[in-house]
C-alpha cells in the first residue's frame, strides 16, 4: 500500500499538468465548431478528393469536418498525440524513475520483491492514464455542451474514450519495456518516444497515400477508422491487437526487470 | 573556450540525426509526395472552379494551396516540429547537463563565472543551429531549384528561414525549463512535450482561425504559409516572438548568473 500511496503522490502534479493540456484542447478546440450547411452533399464530393489532397487540407481520413462527429474526430487525434505521449511517460517512469533518480537502492532493499514493487508501480501508472481518458468524457461533453447543439447525436464519444485507453496502454507497455531493457535508465523514454515518432509519420504517410494502405498496421494513430467510430464501432481486431500487445509487453518488462542487474 | 568545445562535441550525434532526418523529410514531402499531389490537384482545380464560392471559403481553398510554396508550407509544419525536437533536446542536454549528472558544484567551483558558463553554453546551442539550419535552407533551395522553381527561390528561403526563428524562441523556453526545473528526468520526453504542444497549438489555430488562437501558437508566429506565399511574415507575430524571446532569455540569465545551487 505504502508504494501505492507514495506514486500516486508523485504523479498527481505531472497527471494534473498533463489533464489542463486535455481540457483546452477540447473545450477549446470545440468553441469553433459552427456546423456550416452548404447545401451540398459533401460526403460524395469528398470521395472523389484523392486521399493527399484530402490530407493537406486536414481531413485525412476522408470526413467531413463540418459535422460535430467530424469535427470531434479532428480533435481526438490531438488527444491521441496526448495520450500517447502521457503513456510514454507513465510506462518508462514507473521502471526507471527511481533509477534516475538514484533511489533505486533505498526502494529495492525494502522486504518486497522487485516484481511486486515494480507491479504496484505499473498498476498506479495505468490507473492514472486510464483516469486521464476518462476524463476525456466530460471535457468532451463540456465542450458539446459550450456549443448548445441540442439533439446531436454524440454517441461517438464513448468508443473514442475506449480507443484512447486502448492506444495509450499500448505505449505505456513500449515505454515500460524499453525501460526494463536498455540499462540506461533514460534510454527507454527515448526509444520508446522514436518509436512514437515513427508511427506518427507512417500515419501521415499513411493519410497521403493511395498505396499504402498496410502502413495502417504499424501506425496506432490509424489503427481505429474514424468513420467506424463514429457509428459506435470499435475494430474488434485492433482492440484485441492492442490489449494482447500490451499484456504481453507488460509482463515481460516484468520478466526482464526481475533479472537485470542494477546500477549501483 | 573549453566548456563551448565540450558542449559541442557532445551535441555532435544529435546535431548530425536530426538534421539528416530533416532533409530527408524535406526530399520525402517535396520529392516524394509533391508530384503526385501536383497531378491530382488538377484534376481537383477544374473541380471545384464550379463550386460556390462560400463553400471554397469554408474550406479554406485556394490556388496557392495547390502549387509548390503552398505544399512546402504544409510539409514545413512537420519539418518544425523535428526542428522544434532537435532544438530542445540539445538545449536541454546543454543547459541541464550538471542538474542531471548531479555536479553542479563541480562545474561552479571552475575558475570561470556563471555569466561565461552562460555564454559558452548558448554559443554551443547557437552553433549547431547555425550548422544545421545552413544545410536545411541549402537543401530546400536544391530541391526547389530541381523541381523547377526557380522563379520563387527566395520566398522558399525565407519559408525555410522561419524554422530557426521558432527554433529559437524553444531554445529560450528549453533553457528557462532546464534552469527552473527542479529536476529533468527525460530529455526526450520534455523535447516531445515541447514540441507537439507547439504542433498542437498551431493546429488548434489552423481549425479555431481567431486572432487569439495565433498569438498563442508559437509554430504560427513566423508562419511559411505567408512567407512561401505572399513573401513576408506578419509584424505583429513577429513582435510577439521577438519580446518573448527576450523576456525568456533575460530571466534565463539573470536566475543563471544568481540562483542558489541546490542539490
Amino acid at each position: 500500500m505504502n508504494i501505492i500511496i507514495k506514486e500516486i503522490k508523485f504523479g498527481l502534479k505531472p497527471f494534473l499538468f498533463w489533464l489542463l493540456g486535455l481540457a483546452f484542447l477540447m473545450v477549446a478546440g470545440m468553441t469553433k465548431y459552427t456546423g456550416i450547411q452548404s447545401g451540398l452533399d459533401l460526403d460524395k464530393i469528398l470521395a472523389q478528393f484523392p486521399r493527399i489532397v484530402l490530407a493537406v487540407m486536414g481531413m485525412g481520413q476522408g470526413v467531413d469536418f463540418k459535422s460535430l462527429g467530424g469535427y470531434y474526430s479532428v480533435l481526438m487525434y490531438y488527444a491521441f498525440i496526448l495520450v500517447i505521449l502521457y503513456g510514454i511517460h507513465l510506462g518508462s517512469s514507473a521502471v526507471s524513475r527511481e533509477l534516475i533518480d538514484k533511489t533505486h537502492d533505498f526502494i529495492f532493499s525494502k522486504p518486497r520483491t522487485r516484481t511486486n514493487i515494480l507491479v504496484h508501480k505499473l498498476v498506479v501508472g495505468a490507473g492514472f492514464l486510464v483516469c486521464f481518458c476518462l476524463m476525456n468524457i466530460p471535457f468532451s461533453y463540456l465542450g458539446i455542451a459550450i456549443l448548445k447543439t441540442d439533439g446531436l447525436d454524440t454517441g461517438f464519444v464513448f468508443p473514442y474514450t475506449v480507443v484512447l485507453i486502448l492506444v495509450g496502454l499500448l505505449f505505456f507497455a513500449v515505454g515500460a519495456i524499453w525501460s526494463a531493457i536498455l540499462t540506461k535508465p533514460e534510454r527507454g523514454a527515448t526509444v520508446a518516444n522514436v518509436i512514437f515518432m515513427v508511427c506518427f509519420i507512417t500515419g501521415i504517410i499513411y493519410d497521403m497515400s493511395d498505396k499504402a494502405s498496410f502502413l495502417q498496421n504499424i501506425s496506432p494513430l490509424r489503427f481505429f477508422e474514424t468513420n467506424q467510430l463514429l457509428t459506435g464501432n470499435i475494430d474488434p481486431f485492433y482492440a484485441a491487437r492492442c490489449l494482447i500487445a500490451a499484456a504481453i509487453l507488460l509482463f515481460l518488462s516484468l520478466k526482464i526487470f526481475e533479472k537485470r542487474d542494477l546500477p549501483s | 573556450m573549453n566548456i563551448f568545445g565540450f558542449e559541442l562535441k557532445r551535441s555532435l550525434a544529435s546535431l548530425l540525426g536530426w538534421t539528416i532526418a530533416i532533409l530527408l523529410g524535406i526530399s520525402l514531402f517535396m520529392q516524394g509526395m509533391f508530384p503526385i499531389y501536383q497531378d491530382s490537384a488538377k484534376d481537383i482545380l477544374a473541380m471545384i472552379e464550379s463550386f460556390p464560392k462560400e463553400f471554397l471559403a469554408a474550406f479554406g481553398f485556394s490556388k496557392e494551396m495547390f502549387g509548390y510554396a503552398g505544399f512546402y508550407a504544409f510539409s514545413f509544419t512537420y519539418l518544425t516540429l523535428m526542428g522544434v525536437m532537435f532544438v530542445s533536446s540539445v538545449t536541454l542536454q546543454i543547459f541541464a547537463r550538471e542538474k542531471r549528472g548531479h555536479c553542479q558544484e563541480f562545474i561552479y567551483v571552475k575558475p570561470v563565472t556563471r555569466k561565461r558558463l552562460f555564454t559558452e553554453k548558448l554559443m554551443a546551442v547557437l552553433t549547431t543551429l547555425l550548422i544545421s539550419n545552413g544545410l536545411i535552407i541549402g537543401w530546400a533551395l536544391a530541391v526547389a531549384k530541381m523541381a523547377g522553381e526557380s522563379n520563387i527561390l527566395g520566398k522558399i528561403a525565407l519559408a525555410s528561414f522561419s524554422l530557426i526563428l521558432t527554433e529559437l524562441l524553444f531554445m529560450a523556453l528549453a533553457i528557462l525549463y532546464s534552469i527552473q526545473a527542479r529536476r529533468v528526468r527525460s530529455i526526450s520526453g520534455t523535447a516531445m512535450a515541447l514540441a507537439f504542444a507547439g504542433y498542437i497549438l498551431s493546429a488548434l489555430s489552423n481549425i479555431i482561425d481567431k486572432v487569439e488562437m495565433r498569438y498563442i501558437a508559437p509554430f504560427k508566429y513566423f508562419d511559411p504559409y505567408s512567407a512561401a506565399v505572399d513573401g513576408h511574415f506578419e509584424t505583429p507575430y513577429v513582435i510577439t516572438a521577438a519580446v518573448l524571446f527576450v523576456l525568456l532569455m533575460g530571466v534565463s540569465y539573470y536566475r543563471f548568473t544568481t540562483k542558489d545551487v541546490r542539490e
